[in-house]
């Protein structure tokens, strides 16, 4: 019954609402299914026009950018979605600046490291663009498969399961962020945030140690993996 | 401001491609290599029109001798730690006043300069430009970083036995008897400059006749309770002996307008307000900047945030330092720091780049645009790039 | 003496003569066109050897990711396409479509099946 309320709803809202569904569009859009996302980078949006694709957007609605993505050379995504993540309280103008503090310090701590290598080999090793280093930390931090608590007789065990791109990407992004906060309080976030970026990425760390922890769990657990069928 | 500017999301919808620079972007830093330009000497007193736009180094000497407490804005501060090294640019209002300095007639009363301009648009580095160039060329330097540290961090406040109704900072007054030794120790030793009259401080303290003057600092900076009272006689003879001819000297107070605040953090110990003319270093200051002495100059710069919190609409002589200062100082020269120019811009990008501060040069316009040319913003800017 | 029959509810009452129960007047015995949902459907336990393959590789490094990469990837590639198996599968019975041959259905499939062929 409550089925049929939410389809009711949902049909007075979007009135293409099987299609929509089949087109799989969020539920409670507003945009219908004919709307495209928006190209926001002027680099991709070059590369649109030079190999053609241009037809597919001329004619098409599209929806509009989200309020924190801008056609800046130096916006990234995946940066955007950090300062979402780390935001609370709806500051975002305070994680925007602790972001760019933290590219800031990590720039500083590679320069010294830099500054104190000895061999050429740990000169070349080291890494000046934070953004790269950002990348990196994410991508070492993501985890590769989750643990689902499933009640089998009365016993609640934890199986192993697959987990999608969004998801690795938060958890990757939760435990760096957290990482940083459980420092001791008199160093300041920027710099707690670059020193455990530049450890991550260099696969050390307490945000990549919590990630292997949970490998190893999902290993151990492995005789429940069917669980989640049977 | 900075974030309003770059949010633009409307215009996003439409798939308008921005006309901002199309360099490509850089994969191997290897590749590009980018110098600043630099001035051929890193003597201030030979730089020319030529040269503006253009970097000279401080060396570590220098920089130790005169900058070493909290002289530098806090930004330039941290990139002379990761450069390794602190570079001025040379900029024409720095120019103009070196300029006037060199060419000074000994016999005229001092000259004084008013360094005014916004936030973050270049007036304390060239004030403490001009200060290099006075240490290099031999001048004796008055130097107040801020007054803000006097007035809103002083530790100890007591009332002065000499000038009724005053009140002394010794603390602070020692510190500045001990960077004053610091900066101008060699140079007083080397022209050999003595103190006036002697000078009873207690029944078996006194500073005799023809001392050198160093002892005189020494024994400010040993007993704290004199200090005050060391840096008033400290500037009487230094007044004298430029007058005379003997030296020259330049006073440079960053902040001027601090010291005419109606009010300041201290307390007196009887638990009264304490505007700044009523300390003791402050006023021996404010004898400095008047127009009883000659051969020398004052070179003093003022700052929105050195006043009070209710007066920092406008950036201008007359609105900050009030009816009293302006009157005490008349006549005086303003100088006005603007913005960089374009060349100075692409000069300072160029100079990032080479320090490899500024990893991604992809689209420097970008950067000059939403700095607005001006070189704090602008620096704050490539800090995450 | 003789019970006073009262009925305190309808089935449950001392004097059956008094019993109006007629449960199959609602509910007849007999088939209904529909089967219940949930149940054993299609989606069998999936990609259990490749997750199998990863950890036993992933054991053997001490669980750093570079050496196995390979699994990984099948892993990952493995279970994406079964997702998108299952979301076609769902799709296709929101529309309607039934592909001719597939052994296992799912109960929505079978509820469609006999919607169009009821008898």
């Amino acid at each position: 019954m409550l089925n049929s309320f939410s389809n009711l709803i949902f049909k007075t809202l979007n009135p293409l609402s099987s299609a929509a569904r089949s087109a799989n569009v969020r539920c409670m859009s507003r945009y219908g299914p004919q709307f495209i996302d928006p190209v926001v980078d002027p680099q991709e949006q070059k590369k649109i026009r030079e190999t053609g694709d241009l037809q597919t957007y001329l004619f098409r609605p599209i929806k509009s950018a989200p309020g924190n993505y801008t056609c800046s050379h130096y916006f990234d995504p995946e940066v955007a979605k950090f300062t979402n993540i780390l935001m609370s309280g709806g500051r975002k103008a305070l994680c925007r600046e602790l972001m760019d503090k933290t590219f800031e310090q990590i720039k500083r701590n590679q320069i010294e490291r830099f500054n104190k290598a000895e061999t050429d080999e740990e000169r070349n090793a080291i890494i000046f663009d934070p953004l790269i280093i950002f990348h990196k930390a994410i991508e070492n931090t993501k985890p590769i498969m989750k643990l689902l608590k499933i009640k089998r007789g009365g016993q609640t065990y934890q199986v192993p399961y697959p987990i999608t791109e969004n998801e690795k990407r938060f958890r990757a992004i939760k435990w760096l962020i957290e990482a940083g906060n459980d420092k001791p309080n008199p160093i300041h976030f920027p710099q707690r945030m670059a020193i455990e970026f530049i450890d991550a990425a260099n696969n050390k760390g307490s945000a990549v140690k919590r990630k292997t922890e949970l490998h190893r769990q999902c290993e151990a657990n492995r005789a429940y993996a069917h669980y989640r069928w049977a | 401001m900075i974030v309003k500017l770059l949010r633009a999301p409307r215009l996003l919808s439409k798939c308008v491609v921005r006309n901002f620079s199309a360099v490509e972007p850089v994969v191997n830093l290897n590749e590009r290599k980018v110098f600043a330009k630099r001035a051929e000497t890193n003597d201030p007193a030979t730089h020319s029109e030529n040269d503006i736009g253009k970097f000279y180094t401080v060396s570590i000497e220098d920089n130790k001798k005169l900058f070493s407490f909290y002289e530098f804005p806090a930004q330039f501060e941290r990139n002379i730690k990761t450069f390794n090294e602190s570079a001025f640019m040379i900029r024409e209002p720095a120019l103009e006043i070196i300029n006037s300095l060199k060419t000074l007639d000994p016999t005229k009363p001092i000259l004084k300069f008013v360094i005014y301009g916004r936030f973050g648009e270049g007036k304390t580095m060239t004030f403490c430009h001009i200060c290099h160039f006075a240490h290099r060329a031999g001048w004796i330097l008055c130097y107040v970083p801020t007054s803000t540290i006097w007035m809103r961090w002083s530790k100890e406040v007591t009332f002065s036995e000499t000038k009724p109704e005053s009140i002394n900072i010794p603390l602070e007054s020692a510190q500045w008897l001990r960077n004053f030794k610091i900066q101008n120790a060699d140079l007083i030793s080397k022209l050999d400059l003595r103190v006036r009259d002697k000078i009873v401080w207690s029944a078996r303290e006194i500073t005799e006749k023809d001392a050198p003057l160093m002892e005189l600092v020494d024994h400010g900076i040993n007993r704290v309770k004199y200090a005050a009272d060391v840096v008033d006689v400290l500037i009487e003879n230094i007044k004298l002996y430029s007058t005379e001819q003997r030296c020259r000297t330049l006073v440079a107070i960053d902040g001027f307008n601090g010291f005419f605040n109606p009010k300041s953090n201290l307390k007196a110990p009887d638990k009264t307000p304490v505007p700044p003319l009523r300390v003791t270093i402050m006023q021996s200051l404010m004898k400095l900047t008047q127009a009883d002495w000659s051969n020398g100059a004052a070179v003093l710069t003022v700052d929105t945030k050195n006043s009070y919190p209710d007066n920092r609409e406008f950036v201008f002589p007359l609105y900050l330092l009030h009816k009293e200062g302006f009157e005490h100082l008349d006549p005086f020269i303003p100088v006005y720091v603007p913005a960089l120019n374009p060349k100075e811009v692409n000069n300072l990008l160029d100079y990032y780049e080479e320090k490899k501060w500024l990893l991604k040069p992809q689209a420097r316009e970008e950067i000059e645009f939403l700095s607005t040319r001006n070189p704090y913003h602008l620096t704050e800017l490539c800090g995450p790039l | 003496m003789v019970l006073q029959c009262r009925s305190y509810s309808r089935l449950y009452t001392r004097c059956e003569s008094k019993v109006k129960y007629t449960p199959l007047a609602k509910h007849p015995l007999k088939l209904a066109n529909r089967v219940g949902s949930g149940g054993k459907g299609p989606s069998q336990a999936y990609c259990l050897q490749e997750m199998f393959n990863m950890f036993s590789c992933l054991k053997k490094n001490e669980f750093s990711q570079s050496p196995c990469s390979n699994e990984i990837t099948t892993f990952q590639t493995c279970a994406e396409k079964h997702k998108a198996e299952l979301k076609k599968l769902k799709e296709d019975e929101r529309a309607g479509i039934l592909t001719p041959g597939t052994t296992k259905l799912s109960a929505n499939q079978v509820n469609l099946l006999l919607k169009r062929f009821p008898n």
